[in-house]
């Protein structure tokens, strides 16, 4: 039986312990020793489509180099990553929010813009699901820990926060949970939370006020009897392995929540230094919208608070991954839709016309746009080696490729900070070969890369079975090192 | 969208349509065998190959050739089976493996005394999305994420054993029972006193079995150091909310056991142990645990939800306690009394959204309602994308059309209940009669159909949003609001049972009239009606009708673009045939009285079908259901899918002796489901668990 004891002992509280004993121990990596290493992942259902990110500059560049416009990767004519320095990347449909506005942070000297990332083995079509950030195909449920796991389990990264990960998004759903993307081991999916108001719940409600506050103080009681109860309940049971798991893992669920609450009540000052604006405290409530944007908003400034306050150093923020864009409209933007009808996510991906792609393109401006307010607010935030920004890595990328019922040869991916952590995230664009040529690099390239960034290097992330899936080991040295 | 049926939604998004490159293949995937084959291995491994064709065959599975427990992959889909073989009993036993089932949301909530009007709906208890169906336990879990949740909900949960006895919501559990009342009232309650109260809060309000003494001592203690804590009485509910939020906690409030109990018999197995026998038939038809509270109903009097003192089903309870559980004909009559029937008060829909008041006099057992809610996949019809020019291809038109079918949909304007309801309430009926109930689920023609007088203009401020809602049905006359006049028997040519049913329509279609729907509807009839599963789309296959396409019928988009293609052809053949006779109605599930130019056209033709009797030429919806509600064929899948539900897994080759015992008991009695329900529960399938 699992014991509190050992939980309390495990830097890897999830699935990561496992991972540990493999190849990502004592290995060094290129962060500097004594600074925080941060990744925040911010991944779009159902396709980013590389037209709305591709800068004037690389256009004209891969162009050149094809002899022909541009419609998809499959024009590409280079057969080398083509690098562009000094990529104006904000010039791009949906990269604005890179650019400087009045006093803010210029992003787009911090940023990178990669295309030519393929990964066909994970499929395509409506969404790779935990296949997007696990790099292998998932067939059934979860294949194996996705890199958000992955990444949480490496001590350097967790050091002493709280939470292993945040994992939020927007989607429209019956329930509070998406659990398509993310997974903590093969079949353990993770859930992604899906409602503001729950987000907060969970990682500021030490600092709620009032009847909030009161509650949350509660918890520890219940939680306490509850583990006695489960405790005497497991050293009686016998007869069931799958119930003996279930039990097991409720136990396990309690103990975590146990240690997390006496974290966070020591946290306390630095929690209330950053905390978002409660549910029910302004009027009219934003926590009560239903248009999946403005909960965007509400999620990303959770996000960034939770980071600036210490509770993880790794977020994992959906845009309707999974099956979350499905029913997903967006009112506020029904001035775009063709006819001004607003109609459900999937039915708006079905239509391909310019009205319905310059939605999905303005969704992606307005995801990119809180990447990079999180950003800039790592940026505000000196810590040693420079910022917050310069310890973390964020990364925007689709879930399933390049398109509504994709391919998957196109993962356009943009990336941002990360200084330390060795990115090369200098206002360049990388564009790898086509999918099927030998230079061609994968998303499994990609996430190698971070693990590389990080400190727990490795070369074939998400490499299950023999099947041979993999263009190329390594990380992407176009973009790091 | 939907939570329980997510993975068949994924699988219904798959094939929406054709061919060039793209990539639906990993939609199609999860939670359905994939790319199965024609086999006769017998593992589970032999459903994998990738060869085209819906599946039908490997026919032995994990455990069924040793007798031996083994640990299989989760839940593999029982569309990989031969149907065929399923229904052959030849003696070889059941052999579930025995488990824990964590409750759902409404058995938690039911069991914590409230309703589905109540926020503690929300109770982030649900279904895996993996699952076939809501009631499926296999790799249940509460991680650290849904457990911050419930702790939210279950600090409010207790209130309602606090609530006064002359107010809505108090339970009869608590004010009825006088020797609960010293621990409500009395300043310092006696050791006794609170004894008994704790265990009888663990009894009928959290664990619904007997409580064991370790159980009633660590609530006990609990209950004395509040107590100790409290300045005076008025603290009390506060002491009470904190008693049920530990009991809620405790691992026996949140896992059903179904583990067994005495001696194994020959194959190894136990039996259900009376307690757990007795609540997982309660659940199983239900949604709650026998012993549920009995809940004082809003508006007025003192008017209860069903149930005693001791709570909902008190019979289940009497007859665990005594062993005549254990009695098959103790189990009949306890299905036959609470599986359905005539109710002209409808007290069982005073606990749901709506008004009850309006509904058919019928009424079905919660657990059968959402048996045919999920399996027909019509239940989340409100949380579907909106349909866009609902009317269009039919005789209707106009904003007052359009307004009152998504009023249908949401039920938002006037006291008439939702398309779902609506739905509901026809198969109650046909389950009431209980005779031929699959044959009579694909043919009837009595529907109800939401009223519109009181409702027109000069009548109702509200009437742009309520005076044409039956016009779905394709009613012409203003109905008035009654029960009969609410049933209509539809013309013979527009409609026959529950698959030419607006919710039914609507909620395997999409935005739009000329939409692949013919996919999304043929998909369902394949896989749900028949059994069998589709094989994903392939990389390099773009699921995508042309845009310039987009003034075409549905049909013509997809004759010319998928039928025509062979490398479309080869999965959609199993679809298409299926889905075109659908096409005699829109989107929305309006009658066409033209599609683009031409005449409706529902015609089909079926060949290579799983079972003779269903090939040959169709004209439309109602002559393809008629021909589904006749085939031997499609009425095993029926029984399959009864199966899954109820006994809340994919059945198994094991299964194969209940299988059988289930389609004699149907055929036996004129087509009888609570028959059918009756063999299920009295199976060894049932009742009988293989520890491990």
């Amino acid at each position: 039986m699992i014991t509190r004891r050992r939980l309390l002992t495990s830097s890897a509280l999830l699935a990561g312990g496992a991972l540990l004993a493999g190849p990502f121990t004592s290995r060094r990596g290129h962060a500097a020793d004594s600074y925080p290493r941060r990744v925040v992942i911010f991944i779009e259902g159902n396709g980013v489509r590389p037209e709305c990110v591709l800068d004037p500059l690389t256009r004209q560049t891969l162009e050149s180099i094809a002899g022909k416009p541009i419609a998809s990767n499959r024009d590409y004519g280079h057969t080398e990553p083509v690098i562009t320095t000094n990529a104006p990347l904000a010039e791009a449909r949906s990269l604005g929010a890179l650019a400087a506005q009045g006093q803010e942070l210029s992003l787009v000297e911090r940023s990178a813009l990669v295309l030519g990332l393929s990964a066909t083995q994970v499929g395509g079509g409506h969404s790779s699901n935990f296949g997007a950030l696990s790099a292998s195909k998932a067939l059934g449920g979860a294949p194996s820990a996705t890199i958000d796991a992955i990444l949480a389990a490496i001590p350097e990264v967790r050091a002493m926060t709280p939470f292993d990960a945040l994992r939020v998004g927007a989607a429209t759903s019956t329930t509070p949970f998406n659990y398509r993307s993310c997974a903590f081991a093969k079949g353990k999916p993770a859930p992604i939370l899906i409602q503001p108001a729950a987000t907060f719940s969970n990682y500021f409600g030490a600092v709620a006020s009032g009847v909030a506050a009161d509650s949350y103080l509660q918890r520890k009681r219940h939680l306490e009897y509850a583990l006695e109860d489960v405790d005497r309940e497991l050293k009686a049971f016998s007869g069931s392995s799958k119930g003996h798991a279930k039990l097991s893992g409720y136990y396990e669920s309690i103990a975590q929540m146990l240690d997390r609450h006496e974290q966070l009540i020591a946290m306390k000052g630095a929690l209330l230094a950053v905390k978002p604006t409660e549910p029910g405290e302004l009027d009219p409530d934003p926590y009560l919208t239903v248009d999946p944007l403005e909960a965007l908003v509400l999620q990303t400034e959770i996000a960034a608070a939770a980071l600036l306050a210490g509770l993880t150093n790794v977020a994992v923020i959906s845009i309707g991954s999974g099956d979350g864009y499905w029913g997903n409209e967006y009112p506020s933007l029904a001035a775009l839709y063709p006819g001004k009808a607003v109609i459900g996510g999937h039915d708006l991906r079905h239509s391909g016309s310019p009205d319905a792609l310059n939605v999905l393109h303005e969704v992606t401006s307005i995801g990119v746009g809180q990447l990079a307010r999180i950003a800039r607010a790592l940026a505000d935030r000196p810590e040693p080696g420079g910022t917050m920004l310069d310890n973390t890595i964020l990364l925007y990328i689709s879930d399933n490729g390049e398109k509504h019922h994709s391919n998957a040869e196109e993962w356009a991916t943009l990336l941002v900070g990360g200084d330390n952590l060795g990115f090369k995230t200098d206002g360049r664009s990388v564009a790898y070969p086509r999918s099927g040529q030998p230079n061609n690099r994968q998303t499994s390239n990609l996430f190698n890369t971070l693990l590389h960034s990080v400190g727990a290097p490795t070369d074939d992330f998400g490499h299950l079975g023999a099947e041979q899936t993999r263009v190329a080991k390594g990380p992407l040295a176009e973009l790091w090192g | 969208m939907s939570r329980t049926k997510l993975w068949l939604l994924w699988s219904i998004a798959a094939p929406s349509v054709a061919c060039t490159q793209g990539d639906d293949s990993t939609s199609a995937s999860e939670g359905t065998s994939q790319g199965v084959s024609v086999t006769t291995s017998a593992t589970e491994d032999a459903t994998t190959s990738g060869t085209t064709g819906p599946s039908t065959s490997s026919t032995t599975d994990p455990g069924e050739t040793t007798g031996e427990p083994v640990d299989p992959p989760p839940e593999p889909s029982g569309n990989a089976l031969d149907q065929n073989t399923l229904f052959m009993c030849v003696g070889a036993p059941a052999l579930p493996p025995a488990d824990l089932r964590l409750l759902d949301g409404r058995e938690w909530y039911r069991g914590v005394g409230s309703d589905a009007k109540s926020q503690l709906r929300n109770v982030p208890l649900y279904p895996l999305p993996n699952h076939r169906y809501s009631s499926y336990g296999d790799g249940d879990n509460i991680d650290p994420s849904v457990l911050s949740f419930y702790l939210d909900v279950v600090n409010n949960a207790g209130v309602s054993w606090t609530i006064g006895k002359y107010n809505a919501g108090a339970l009869r559990t608590v004010h009825e029972d006088p020797e609960t009342q010293c621990f409500l009232k009395d300043v310092a309650p006696s050791a006794e006193c609170t004894r008994y109260f704790a265990r009888r809060f663990l009894e009928r309000g959290a664990i619904f079995r007997p409580a064991s003494d370790d159980q009633v001592d660590a609530l006990v203690m609990l209950a004395q150091a509040e107590l100790d804590e409290e300045v005076d009485v008025s603290a009390r509910s506060a002491t009470i909310r904190t008693i049920a939020s530990a009991a809620w906690m405790t691992s026996g409030a949140l896992f059903r056991p179904e583990m067994g109990a005495g001696q194994p018999d020959e194959h190894g197995r136990l039996r259900l142990s009376d307690w757990e026998l007795a609540q997982a038939i309660a659940h199983a038809l239900s949604r709650a645990p026998a012993g549920a509270p009995s809940v004082k109903l809003a508006g007025g009097g003192s008017v209860y939800s069903p149930g005693t003192v001791d709570g909902d089903l008190p019979e289940f309870l009497g007859a665990a306690e005594s062993g005549e559980i254990k009695d098959p004909e103790v189990v009949a009559a306890l299905v036959r009394k609470y599986i359905g029937g005539l109710d002209e008060e409808r007290f069982d829909a005073r606990l749901d959204p709506g008004y009850h008041e309006n509904r058919g006099e019928y009424w079905m057992a919660a657990g059968v309602v959402a048996f045919f809610r999920e399996w027909l996949d019509y239940g989340y019809l409100a949380e579907l994308s909106p349909k866009v020019e609902v009317s269009a291809t039919s005789q209707w038109s106009g904003s007052t059309v359009e307004l009152s079918y998504h009023n249908t949909i949401n039920g938002s304007k006037g006291r008439e209940n939702t398309l779902i309801t609506q739905l509901d309430d026809m198969i109650a009926r046909i389950l009431t009669a209980d005779t031929n109930v699959f044959t009579e689920l694909l043919t009837s023609r009595m529907f109800y159909t939401p009223a519109t007088a009181g409702y027109q203009q000069g009548e109702s401020s509200i009437y742009k949003s309520t005076a044409e809602m039956n016009r779905v049905y394709n009613v012409q006359q203003v109905t008035p609001q009654t029960r009969e006049a609410r049933w209509i028997e539809l013309p013979a040519q527009e409609r026959a049972g529950v698959l030419t049913h607006p919710a039914w329509l609507a909620a395997h279609a999409l935005a739009f009239e000329n939409d692949p729907n013919l996919v999304h509807r043929g998909k369902w009839i394949r896989e749900e009606l028949l059994c069998q599963d589709i094989p994903p789309l392939p990389l390099n296959v773009d699921a995508m009708l042309s845009e310039e396409s987009q003034q075409q019928s549905a049909r013509q988009r997809i004759s010319e673009q998928l039928d025509a293609k062979p490398e479309c052809a080869a999965c959609h053949q199993y679809m298409n045939p299926l889905g075109y006779p659908f096409e005699i109605y829109n989107h929305a599930g309006f009658v066409r009285i033209e599609d683009h130019g031409a005449a409706p056209d529902g015609s089909s033709l079926l060949v290579d079908m799983p079972s003779p009797e269903l090939n040959g030429p169709i004209t439309s919806a109602v002559d393809l259901s008629q021909r589904l509600g006749a085939s031997p064929y499609a009425k095993r899948c029926f029984i399959r899918q009864t199966f899954r539900y109820f006994a809340g897994r994919e059945e198994r080759m094991y299964d194969a002796c209940t299988l059988a015992a289930m389609e004699e008991a149907y055929d036996a009695s004129g087509g009888s489901f609570t028959e059918l329900l009756i063999a299920l529960f009295n199976s060894d399938s049932f009742q009988y668990r293989t520890p491990q």
